[in-house]
């Protein structure tokens, strides 16, 4: 596809802490669907928004659920922080890839556009 | 190729883990404390910058290896860099 570049969409928050935590999915969910290949990383404590068993305020949107929807919006690559990782009892519908802290810069090499949320 | 620029002390150890050779990291904003901690600035594989105004706020000073910029030097160095990664 002409035009379509290589997006870094890096969440570092746990979910429902802030604003943030949504507008970053909405942020690659978008350029998802406008053709553009999208990697979402969760760095730190954001690796939790995989988490299950979430129960989000009724005015909140369940953060794991989002995730899981995201191969529907041609986000194929979800990255994971190890650094949390082994602690986290993550939703089982979704392919993640593990990267450690220090491999990060490789990632973020390989993008044209990087949004961290 | 990546401008990192970090803001805020709890990001810190993930920003520094990420860096490569070809990357530059300015420190700004509540994140110039973490130039008041013992800690070999020339082992980064990459150049730090702090900005001026930012470190003057704070009473702070700059060890030796760290180059203090101002704003303009900070437009510059976003115009070399590919992507630019923020830490806030």
């Amino acid at each position: 596809m002409v035009n379509q570049k290589h997006w870094l969409i890096i969440l570092s928050q746990p979910p429902y802490a802030s604003a943030r935590v949504l507008a970053g999915l909405d942020a690659a969910m978008a350029a998802g669907v406008f053709g553009q290949r999208v990697s979402v990383l969760l760095r730190g404590t954001a690796v939790f928004q995989l988490q299950q068993g979430q129960h989000n305020h009724p005015t909140d949107r369940h953060v794991a659920k989002t995730l899981a929807s995201m191969p529907l919006y041609d986000v194929e690559s979800i990255y994971i922080d190890t650094t949390y990782w082994q602690q986290v009892n993550a939703i089982p519908d979704l392919d993640v890839m593990p990267i450690a802290p220090n491999r990060v810069g490789d990632l973020i090499a390989r993008a044209d556009h990087v949004l961290s949320f | 190729m990546a401008m990192h620029t970090l803001n805020a002390l709890p990001d810190s150890d993930a920003c520094i883990a990420s860096l490569t050779a070809l990357d530059v990291l300015i420190i700004m904003d509540a994140a110039v404390y973490l130039l008041s901690e013992a800690r070999d600035w020339s082992a980064l594989p990459c150049q730090v910058y702090v900005l001026a105004e930012d470190i003057d706020a704070a009473g702070l000073t700059a060890p030796t290896s760290i180059k203090i910029i101002n704003y303009a030097a900070w437009v510059a160095l976003s115009t070399e860099h590919q992507q630019h990664v923020a830490w806030y």
